[in-house]
């Protein structure tokens, strides 16, 4: 297991969002994170990335407790993740934006900017070349790059963003709800993508309400209901349960 | 022993214009996270209103007073029904707000300041508020017990209204707590005019008290109304009891301070002593409470 | 040039290193600073004190003065922006309203309000400064070396790092980039650059009192960042600019003194509240950055749809 999540908990005033929950995402693999809107699936990716403490329980990356690292330190260890609400910052360019991903940039240190120039200018050559690499990855057309992110349609954002993750390299990769919000033929361009990118080996966590998705790209998933891990198991046998039905559906 | 005894009453009035003015922003900003700055308008304005109320139209000092607490009330109004509101529909970022609201300050202090001149608006109430009431081997002037007497029941009032009365729960329920906005929606203009008629009015009994006292001064406004800030923060956002105990707190070590230092370093000490609060307890005094209950997040 | 032209370029020139510096702050980091002038202050009164009353050399001197002014900067940004930028706006408050009262109070430093006369300019070489024309092109010469300092680093991978986090904070955490540590860098360098404006100032007027460096004045620059364009470079110089003149042009129109200056500040802040309403972005706005990929990857590009 790359990541595990043992008894997880996280109240909000009086209200318990995830309860206990306890699952591991192994090298690799895709995993799905699946489960009726409420269930905390959100917010358990917030703990798992650091964005919000967890209450309780533990997170462990690659052997390591990382339950109280910051998002900073969690990035550095190899944790990666898209937000469902994309999360590109609109005036930037979009090269821009995917360069931001790009990990230790000596150009980012301001003693490099100004008494290493040379050393500066040529690692941002290679920070920007592999920005558009990664834009390449994804489909996103040259000439859309000098602008600014906010200008671009809902899906072409969708995938600067996964363009953004790419560019992190990192080892375990987030991705939450990444196909929301899409029209059909966005959809099918971002499945493309998806797809793509999980036949690489990449270890994928991946929240998603599309189960016929899941269905396709997962190995496993696990199952979250208020806040509970109900199930953990191949998609199909997920979908065959009625009992995960009737909570699916019931909600 | 007499002199510190003295001292500490003189904290005690400063105090409770501090507490004032901290009060009343802390409820603004506790329930509207904007950082209202021209509420520092709002409470030299008062002070100067009346003024110009008795100078210009010869109103006696009772009245003029009571006409600048509702002018300057209606200042308060008038600045979040015509600069925020319509500013904040347009999607304005945070800046938009706080730049808005510095420039309002900047043109009506000026305003005041072109109108009556740099030397101190006095306002005159009567004889009464400057009489000293003798107690034993120290002293408090009539206008210096009213003032303690009104923060305090001022005070205890917004407590209740906060907690008793149906508006005042809904924006206690907005301070604070951004979740519940989110959930509901922008806050409704009613208790936006509520929130922001009820911390000027505070502000504006500040203002006369200051007005009747020394006179208001362009840079006297300044000083008061940013140990009332720093109160504000020391006290923690969103609580306006925070707030009140901080502001009486920073009057009486102001004043308790003069055993030791100069007048004119009091300020300066204040301040290193708030950078200090809040590297210690970022949450500022009410985030110091321990519980074993879950906080929010 | 008329002595008159030289003075008001010069001023310009002063305080468009001022508006620069701000606008590092306001407009790229997204951090509101009221203390712009306190640390300008700082700057100059550690100048004048050293090199008048301590016999420092003006090189010295001047180091100090931007190691102080930085340090100010330093001192309200820990603290304040382990919490939230509100706190920012409050601690800057106070440190500009506690500058102002040490500047006129700690008279044996500052000289009170009587300030610090016999400044000298400086002499580089043959070159004496004393005339007003070699002045002025001093002047611009370190507002020249400040907007390409300011340039560079907004341009580069640092500058990006900063809108990141100016835009979007958790975002930029997620990405891994030090939150907390930028801010602070940002402000200690908008410091450093105000405390330089203070030495230069110091050394035009050859002598400075407490009147130059209060809230009034950091208003002033708020002003000239906001109305040139907060994330344009050029902008914050053209805005300067057109701050820095009107005060004489209100002149023209024959005031009494006293009106004069609350005049002029109200109608900074009547700016203020109008550019809000119609333009907030100001003048000049920055334009996202293109970044082309280098020759030979072109190529390459076109082929391989595979990342490394």
């Amino acid at each position: 297991m790359l990541l595990e999540v043992e008894n997880a908990s996280k109240w909000f005033g009086g209200l318990q969002a995830v309860k206990g929950a306890t699952f591991g995402v192994p090298e690799g693999q895709v995993t799905g994170l699946v489960g009726p809107n409420g269930a905390g699936k959100t917010t358990l990716f917030n703990m798992i990335t650091g964005t919000l403490p967890t209450d309780e329980g533990t997170v462990t990356y690659n052997g390591t407790d990382i339950t109280s690292a910051s998002p900073q330190d969690r990035v550095a260890a190899g944790i990666g993740r898209t937000f469902q609400d994309v999360r590109l910052l609109p005036r930037l360019s979009v090269i821009d934006n995917v360069c931001v991903g790009v990990q230790k940039q000596p150009g980012e240190r301001v003693r490099n900017v100004f008494f290493r120039p040379a050393k500066s200018r040529a690692e941002e050559q290679r920070t920007v070349d592999f920005a558009h690499e990664c834009l390449d990855f994804v489909g996103i057309p040259e000439q859309v790059r000098g602008q600014s992110a906010g200008s671009l349609s809902y899906g072409e954002q969708k995938l600067v963003s996964i363009a953004r993750l790419l560019a992190t390299r990192s080892k375990l990769l987030l991705l939450d709800e990444p196909t929301s919000g899409l029209d059909e033929s966005s959809l099918d361009q971002f499945r493309a993508v998806l797809a793509k990118l999980l036949s690489e080996g990449h270890t994928v966590l991946l929240v998603e309400h599309n189960m016929l998705l899941v269905r396709e790209l997962c190995h496993r998933a696990v199952f979250l209901g208020t806040g509970e891990v109900l199930a953990v198991d191949t998609p199909e046998k997920l979908m065959e349960s009625e009992v995960l039905r009737d909570v699916y559906f019931g909600a | 022993m007499n002199l510190f005894i003295q001292l500490l009453l003189n904290g005690v009035v400063a105090g409770s214009v501090y507490a004032l003015v901290a009060v009343g922003f802390a409820l603004i900003f506790g329930a509207t996270s904007h950082f209202h700055i021209a509420h520092a308008a709002v409470f030299s304005g008062a002070g100067y209103l009346a003024v110009i109320a008795t100078q210009n139209l010869g109103l006696p000092g009772g009245v003029a007073a009571a006409v600048g607490l509702i002018l300057a009330v209606l200042l308060g109004v008038a600045l979040v029904r015509f600069l925020y509101t319509p500013l904040g529909r347009r999607g304005g970022q945070g800046f938009v707000l706080f730049l808005v609201s510095l420039g309002a300050l900047v043109v009506v202090d000026n305003l005041f300041t072109i109108n009556l001149g740099a030397r101190p608006a006095q306002l005159s109430l009567g004889g009464w508020f400057h009489r000293a009431i003798p107690m034993g081997s120290w002293s408090m002037t009539v206008g210096q017990v009213a003032l303690v007497a009104i923060t305090v029941v001022a005070f205890t009032a917004l407590l209740l209204v906060l907690t008793k009365t149906r508006a005042g729960k809904l924006i206690t329920a907005y301070s604070g707590n951004p979740e519940f906005v989110e959930i509901v929606g922008r806050r409704p203009q009613r208790v936006l005019v509520l929130v922001y008629a009820a911390g000027s009015l505070f502000a504006a009994l500040a203002g006369l008290y200051v007005a009747a006292d020394t006179g208001m001064q362009p840079g006297l406004g300044e000083t008061f109304f940013i140990i009332s800030i720093m109160a504000v923060f020391i006290g923690g956002i969103g609580s306006v009891t925070g707030a009140f105990i901080a502001a009486m707190a920073l009057g009486v070590l102001q004043n308790v301070l003069l055993m030791r230092i100069d007048a004119e370093w009091t300020l300066p000490v204040i301040f290193v002593l708030f950078l200090v609060l809040i590297t210690v307890s970022p949450a500022g005094l009410s985030g110091l409470k321990l519980t074993s209950r879950r906080r929010p997040a | 040039m008329s002595p008159y032209m030289l003075s008001l370029l010069t001023s310009i020139a002063i305080f468009a290193i001022l508006s620069l510096s701000l606008s590092l702050l306001i407009g790229h980091m997204g951090i509101f600073s009221m203390a712009h002038a306190a640390l300008f202050g700082v700057g100059a009164y550690t100048y004048a004190f050293l090199s008048v009353k301590q016999d420092w050399s003006p090189l010295a001197a001047t180091a100090a003065a931007i190691v102080l002014a930085a340090a100010a900067g330093a001192v309200m940004a820990v603290p304040a922006l382990r919490v939230s930028g509100d706190y920012f706006i409050v601690a800057s408050f106070a440190l500009q309203i506690v500058a102002s009262s040490v500047f006129s109070n700690w008279t044996s430093v500052t000289g009170g309000t009587g300030g610090i006369p016999g400044i000298v300019r400086p002499v580089f070489g043959p070159i004496d400064l004393f005339q007003d024309q070699p002045f002025l092109v001093y002047s611009f010469i370190v507002l020249l070396i400040v907007a390409a300092l300011g340039f560079w680093l907004v341009r580069s991978p640092f500058g990006r790092m900063m809108h990141t986090i100016r835009d979007d904070e958790v975002v930029a955490a997620t990405m891994g980039k030090p939150v907390r540590g930028t801010k602070i860098l940002v402000t200690v360098l908008a410091g450093a650059f105000a405390g330089l404006a203070g030495v230069v100032y110091g050394q035009y007027l050859m002598y400075i009192s407490p009147g130059s460096f209060e809230v009034a004045t950091s208003v002033s620059i708020i002003t000239m960042v906001v109305v040139g364009g907060m994330t344009s470079i050029l902008g914050s110089i053209i805005g300067a600019a057109i701050i820095t003149v009107i005060p004489p042009l209100l002149q023209e129109i024959r005031l009494a003194e006293s009106v004069a200056g609350p005049l002029e500040q109200a109608f900074f802040g009547l700016l203020l509240v109008v550019l809000m309403f119609t333009r907030p972005q100001g003048l000049l706005a920055d334009k996202p950055h293109r970044r082309p990929r280098s020759a030979g990857t072109q190529a390459a590009a076109q082929e391989a749809s595979h990342v490394a």
